[in-house]
C-alpha cells in the first residue's frame, strides 16, 4: 500500500512468519515493537493471535491485548485482511468508554452494598435502642414486701407495652406482692391498640392473683381508662402520692 | 438418561446473558457450601468465559457484563455472612494491587472470611501502596490479603509485602489471586508471606491459623 506510513491508525503489513514489511508512523508511536508482529502481543494472547492472524482466514477481527509504550497491556480490536500472502493488519483500541462505564457501574454498586450494609447496622442500632427505652418505660419498683409500682412513661403504644408486660410479669412471678400501683402520671397519649393491649396485661395481672391500683390519670386518659375500670374494677386513686399513702402508710 | 451440563457452564451462559435472576437462583439451589459455590461455579464460569474470549467466540465487552452480572450475585449470596462478625476470629483486609482490576477473586476471599466469623474489609480493586499502608495502619489487621491477576503487577508485588509486613504492628501479608496459581510469587515474597494458589488453600489455612475447625456455614 502506498504511504501507509500516513494512515491515521496503527497499521502493519506483515508476511505468514508474522515479520512486519511496513507499518504506519502511528505504530511505531505506540507500540514497543520487538522482532516482528508477534512481539507486541501478549504472552496470554499470543495462541489467539496465531490461530486467528493466518493466510488461511483471509478477513477476520479478533481481540488482542497488545504491549504499548505507556501500558503493558491493552485490549485491541485487530483487523486483518490477506492478500497476496501479505497480511494487512489495523489495530483499534477496544472502546475506552465501555471500560470506564463498567468501572463506574462498580462503584455504584459498592457504593449500594455498603449502603445497604450501613442501614442494616443502623436499624440493628436503632431498634436496640427503642427496644431499651420500651424496657425502662414501665420499670417495676417494689416499695414494700406486698407493693409495688409501676410508672409508665411516654406514649403508650403496644410494642412498648409488651416490652414492659414481660418485664413485670417476670417480676410478679413469685414474688409477694398484692398491689401493684400503676402510675399514669408520665403518660403521654394512649393509642386504642394501646388500650387493648393494656387491657390484656391488666387481665394477666390480676390472674396472677395481683391487685391493681390505677394513678396520676389525667383528663386525657380517663375515658379510655374508664372503659378498662369497668372491665377489670380496677382500683382508682387520684395521685400516686395518695396511693402510696394508701397502701403502705 | 440426560447428560448434565456441569452447573458452571449453564451459570456462565446465564453470566452472558445477563441474566442475574436465574443466575442466582442457580446458586442458591445449588445445595452446596459457599467454597464450592466460588470454585466450582463461579470461578471456572469465569475461567471458562476468559477461555470463550481466547478462542475468539466472546469479546471484552461480553466479559464485563458477565463480570457485573457474577459480581451482583456473589454480593447477594454473600450479603447475610457480612454480619456474622460481632465475635471476631480476627481482623483481615483484602486489597487489590495497584491497576488491578480484577476484584473477583478477592471479593469472594473476603465473603469465605466473613462468614467463617473474621471481621473483614474489602478494599477493592486498584489500591496503591500508599493507601494501602494508610488504611492497614488506622485500622490494624491481623492479616492483609493481596489479590493479583496481571502478571505484569508481579514485580510491585515485592514492594506491598515488604511494606506491609514492616508495619509496626506486624500484620500477617497473604498473597492469591490468578498469579499465584500461574507464576512463582515465592520469590517476591519473605520468609513469613503465606502464598494460596487457591481458595481452599486459604479455607485450611484460616481454620488452622485460629485452631478453629468447626465453624457454622462455611466447611
Ligand atoms: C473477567 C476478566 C476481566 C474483567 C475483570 C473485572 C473484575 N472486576 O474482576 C475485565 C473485563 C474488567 C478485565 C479487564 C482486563 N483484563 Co481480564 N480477564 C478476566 C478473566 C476472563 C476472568 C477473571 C476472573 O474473574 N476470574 C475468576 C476469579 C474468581 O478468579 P481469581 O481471580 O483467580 O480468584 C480465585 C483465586 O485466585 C482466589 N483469590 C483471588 N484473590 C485472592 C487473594 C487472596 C489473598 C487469596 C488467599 C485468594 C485469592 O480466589 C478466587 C477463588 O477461586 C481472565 C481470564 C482468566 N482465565 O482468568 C482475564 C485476564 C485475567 N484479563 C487479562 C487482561 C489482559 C485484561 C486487560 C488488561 C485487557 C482486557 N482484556 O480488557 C484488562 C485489564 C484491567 C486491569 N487494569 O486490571 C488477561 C491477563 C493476561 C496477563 N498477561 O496477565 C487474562 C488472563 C485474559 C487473557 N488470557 O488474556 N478482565
Amino acid at each position: 500500500m502506498e504511504q501507509a506510513e500516513y494512515l491515521p491508525l496503527p497499521y502493519f503489513k506483515i508476511d505468514k512468519n508474522y515479520d512486519i514489511l511496513s507499518m504506519s508512523d502511528k505504530s511505531k508511536q505506540i507500540f514497543l515493537i520487538g522482532d516482528g508482529f508477534l512481539s507486541l502481543i501478549d504472552e496470554e494472547s499470543q495462541e489467539k493471535a496465531k490461530s486467528n492472524v493466518l493466510p488461511s482466514i483471509t478477513e477476520n477481527s479478533v481481540e488482542l491485548n497488545l504491549k504499548t509504550k505507556e501500558k503493558p497491556l491493552v485490549a485491541y480490536q485487530v483487523n486483518v485482511h490477506w492478500y497476496n500472502g501479505e497480511g494487512h493488519v489495523i489495530c483499534h483500541e477496544a472502546p475506552e468508554q465501555m471500560g470506564m462505564i463498567s468501572g463506574q457501574l462498580q462503584k455504584l454498586r459498592d457504593r449500594l452494598e455498603d449502603t445497604d450494609f450501613e442501614l442494616l447496622e443502623k436499624k440493628e442500632e436503632l431498634e436496640n435502642a427503642v427496644e431499651r427505652v420500651n424496657r425502662l418505660s414501665g420499670p417495676v419498683i417494689p416499695l414494700h414486701e406486698s407493693v409495688a409500682i409501676v410508672p409508665f412513661f411516654g406514649d403508650l403504644l403496644p410494642e412498648k407495652l409488651e416490652t414492659i408486660k414481660t418485664g413485670i410479669l417476670r417480676h410478679l412471678h413469685d414474688s409477694t406482692i398484692d398491689y401493684l400501683l400503676v402510675d399514669f402520671t408520665a403518660v403521654g397519649n394512649i393509642s386504642r391498640e394501646g388500650i387493648t393491649k393494656l387491657e390484656e396485661l391488666f387481665h394477666t395481672i390480676r390472674l396472677m392473683g395481683q391487685d391493681i391500683v390505677l394513678c396520676g390519670i389525667k383528663p386525657q386518659h380517663a375515658q379510655a381508662i374508664n372503659n378498662l375500670d369497668r372491665l377489670l374494677d380496677a382500683k382508682k386513686v387520684t395521685s400516686l402520692s395518695e396511693a402510696i399513702y394508701r397502701y403502705i402508710g | 438418561m440426560a447428560v448434565m451440563t456441569a452447573k458452571w457452564k449453564v451459570f456462565a451462559d446465564m453470566l452472558l446473558n445477563g441474566d442475574e435472576q436465574a443466575a442466582y437462583q442457580l446458586v442458591e439451589e445449588a445445595d452446596s457450601d459457599s467454597l464450592t459455590i466460588y470454585v466450582e461455579i463461579m470461578t471456572k464460569a469465569m475461567q471458562y468465559i476468559g477461555e470463550l474470549w481466547q478462542k475468539n467466540r466472546i469479546t471484552v465487552a461480553d466479559e464485563h457484563l458477565a463480570t457485573s452480572v457474577c459480581d451482583f450475585v456473589l454480593s447477594q449470596y454473600s450479603f447475610p455472612f457480612k454480619r456474622r462478625n460481632t465475635f471476631s476470629k480476627g481482623k483481615i483486609m483484602f486489597l487489590c494491587l495497584e491497576e488491578e482490576q480484577h476484584m473477583l477473586g478477592s471479593k469472594m476471599a473476603a465473603a469465605l472470611c466473613s462468614e467463617k466469623g473474621w471481621k473483614t474489609r474489602l478494599l477493592g480493586a486498584n489500591l496503591p501502596l500508599e493507601y494501602a499502608l494508610q488504611q492497614a495502619a488506622e485500622w490494624e489487621p491481623d492479616v492483609i490479603g493481596l489479590s493479583a491477576a496481571l502478571s505484569y503487577r508481579l514485580p510491585l508485588l515485592q514492594g506491598y509485602i515488604d511494606s506491609l509486613e514492616n508495619l509496626a504492628f506486624r500484620p500477617q501479608v497473604i498473597v492469591g489471586g490468578r498469579i499465584a496459581g500461574n507464576y512463582n510469587v515465592y520469590k517476591y515474597g519473605s520468609e513469613e508471606t503465606a502464598i494460596f494458589d487457591s481458595l481452599h488453600a486459604l479455607d485450611q489455612w484460616l481454620d488452622r491459623s485460629r485452631g478453629e475447625v468447626e465453624i457454622d456455614g462455611a466447611s
